[in-house]
């Protein structure tokens, strides 16, 4: 009773902490927008910070009351407002990075557990894993587009754009997941292992009963890095790839807006943000859960 | 120095014998310039029941032993046999209990579900296996920890449970390698007050490796002296104490074992 009444003071505690920083960051914007505009206005000389630092006009840097507003407004009269495309963007985009994730994680263990059963596959395999990350993701994100169109019939379901972002950032998430990974499903100590053998556990047993629950320390950290990972992969693969409905897409036709409605584009960065939290918000709860259940939260 | 024959049991035949070793030997990297031999000329015998004590300098090869024993190492020559069984087959036919110096709990396990991991390996239902290891728990004292986690243990509590673990599923042998070398001197009393009343109430034949002269006298019914590297047993001790409660720590016969068993400790030493 008592511990479940002091979490759910300090679960309040952190969300005013959390309210109280969003509003001084919106201060700190405001009053540097303002000191900036006015050292603008005055004087240029090279001494004077505001003629080093970025212009702080309202093109440059919308007052915060005008980008909440722009969240309500439609960029057609009657039609759909700024919010509400975002949101529907964010889905949509959403939805690409959780599948990206989601397969990411699949392929990762699978590497990890490939890697595992011996140390020559490791070593001759676990530099390419490394080197993959090497490659320039805007580079190949139009080619998986581009196969997706041409070379995915033989598959039973019909290929759509939207799942080549997702390949996307199955790209980036499998990474951290296989690496950290490994490491979990090597963690147990010898005499862990040598009790499996004592009790004749074969070795899927001892994968499932001893190397996995192991690992899953290691693996949540990889998870939250795979959670934005796949989040802003799918933001980059829309664009690169010139995929429509996401928040890529999104961002790109504010920015050619800019110079009619800053503000446009501010909304959509901030729902690019709350998307990747919403990402590593999940994988957080996720965790929790678990933990809760291995009875890690006790302590 | 006595001879390696398992005392009192003149001519025991082999089928009687729960471990039968002769002329062990285990060499580490054999082909190679750093080959160690750790192990040669290794003789012993354990009869049902018996309680033995495998005592030697630190790094002699005591845990070696113990693995070989398990079935977890292969020897490099020797006979080495379980019941009649190779170390293998009888590491197959789960026929060890073991428990090491550190307790080797699951943390993600409560107490009772690591109790439970033997049986779940070996296909136990549900409702069997969490039977069973609610009665291992109160064996060993522990009723009423069931849900509680390793971290919520003490050290003394987590080597039980580990000891509850290893003797879930009846092993015919109890191998166990410093159980209590992490233990503090009052725990580590009150815990071989405890093993022992396990070994009577189980029946179990245990080998017990140590490096605590008086623990080895106060628990074994005899204690091998193993000699430095390459190891083999210079001598065995029967222990014959007039009671097995902790009031014979202080009884005469007490001090002349562990006195004996020093004696024997050093000359092996010494040569």
């Amino acid at each position: 009773m008592a511990s479940s009444s002091t979490s759910r003071r300090q679960r309040a505690r952190r969300s005013l902490i959390f309210a109280v920083f969003l509003v001084a960051l919106a201060l700190l914007y405001t009053g540097y927008k303002a000191v900036g505009q006015a050292i603008d206005d005055t004087q240029r000389d090279w001494w004077v910070v505001g003629s080093f630092l970025p212009r702080s006009d309202d093109k440059n840097m919308p007052p915060v009351l005008d980008i909440l507003a722009e969240f309500g407004k439609a960029p057609r009269e009657g039609g759909t407002t700024i919010g509400k495309l975002t949101f529907d963007g964010a889905l949509f985009t959403l939805r690409e990075a959780a599948v990206g994730f989601g397969a990411g994680t699949i392929i990762g263990l699978a590497i990890a557990v490939v890697l595992l059963q011996s140390r020559r596959a490791e070593r001759g395999v676990l530099p390419y894993v490394i080197a993959s990350q090497t490659v320039p993701l805007i580079a190949i994100a139009p080619i998986v587009v581009v196969w997706g169109r041409t070379n995915f019939g033989f598959l039973p379901w019909e290929w759509e754009d939207w799942m080549s972002v997702s390949l996307i950032a199955t790209y980036l998430t499998f990474f951290p997941v296989a690496v950290n990974g490994l490491r979990g499903l090597q963690s147990p100590s010898p005499e862990a292992t040598e009790l499996m053998q004592s009790y004749a556990a074969g070795r899927r047993q001892v994968l499932r009963r001893l190397q996995l629950p192991a690992s899953l320390p290691f693996l949540f950290p990889a998870f939250r890095i795979a959670a934005t990972a796949s989040v802003v992969g799918a933001i980059v693969g829309e664009i690169s790839a010139g995929v429509r409905g996401g928040l890529g897409r999104l961002i790109l036709d504010f920015a050619g807006k800019y110079i009619t409605g800053p503000e446009r584009l501010y909304v959509a960065v901030i729902g690019a943000c709350i998307t990747g939290l919403v990402a590593v918000g999940a994988v957080a709860l996720a965790e929790r859960l678990v933990l809760a259940r291995r009875g890690e939260l006790a302590r | 120095m006595s001879t390696p024959e398992p005392q009192g049991a003149p001519g025991a035949a082999a089928e009687e014998l729960v471990l039968q070793i002769a002329g062990l030997e285990k060499t580490f990297n054999p082909d190679r310039p750093n080959a160690v031999t750790a192990i040669s000329g290794l003789d012993l015998a354990v009869r049902p029941r018996e309680f033995v004590s495998i005592i030697g300098p630190s790094g002699c090869g005591k845990s070696t032993l113990l693995r070989l024993v398990g079935g977890l190492i292969e020897p490099t020559a020797g006979e080495l046999s379980v019941n009649g069984r190779s170390a293998q087959e009888a590491r197959l036919a789960r026929d060890y209990g073991m428990v090491f110096q550190a307790a080797g709990l699951l943390d993600w396990r409560s107490a009772i579900r690591n109790v439970e991991l033997p049986l779940e390996l070996m296909g136990w239902s549900k409702s069997r296996r969490r039977a069973r290891a609610v009665e291992m728990l109160k064996l060993v004292d522990l009723g009423g920890f069931d849900s509680h986690y390793p971290s919520e243990l003490s050290g003394g509590m987590q080597q039980r449970v580990a000891i509850a673990r290893a003797l879930s599923f009846e092993p015919a042998l109890l191998l166990m390698d410093e159980p209590f070398g992490a233990l503090d001197e009052m725990t580590r009393e009150h815990m071989q007050a405890e093993l022992l009343k396990i070994w009577r109430e189980t029946a179990t034949t245990v080998i017990f490796i140590t490096h605590s002269i008086p623990e080895a006298v106060f628990l074994s019914t005899r204690v091998a002296v193993m000699s430095a590297r390459p190891a083999r047993i210079a001598a065995e001790i029967p222990i014959e104490l007039p009671e097995r409660t902790p009031l014979v720590r202080d009884t005469e016969e007490f001090f002349r074992s562990v006195s004996r068993v020093r004696r024997t400790l050093r000359s092996v030493e010494a040569t």
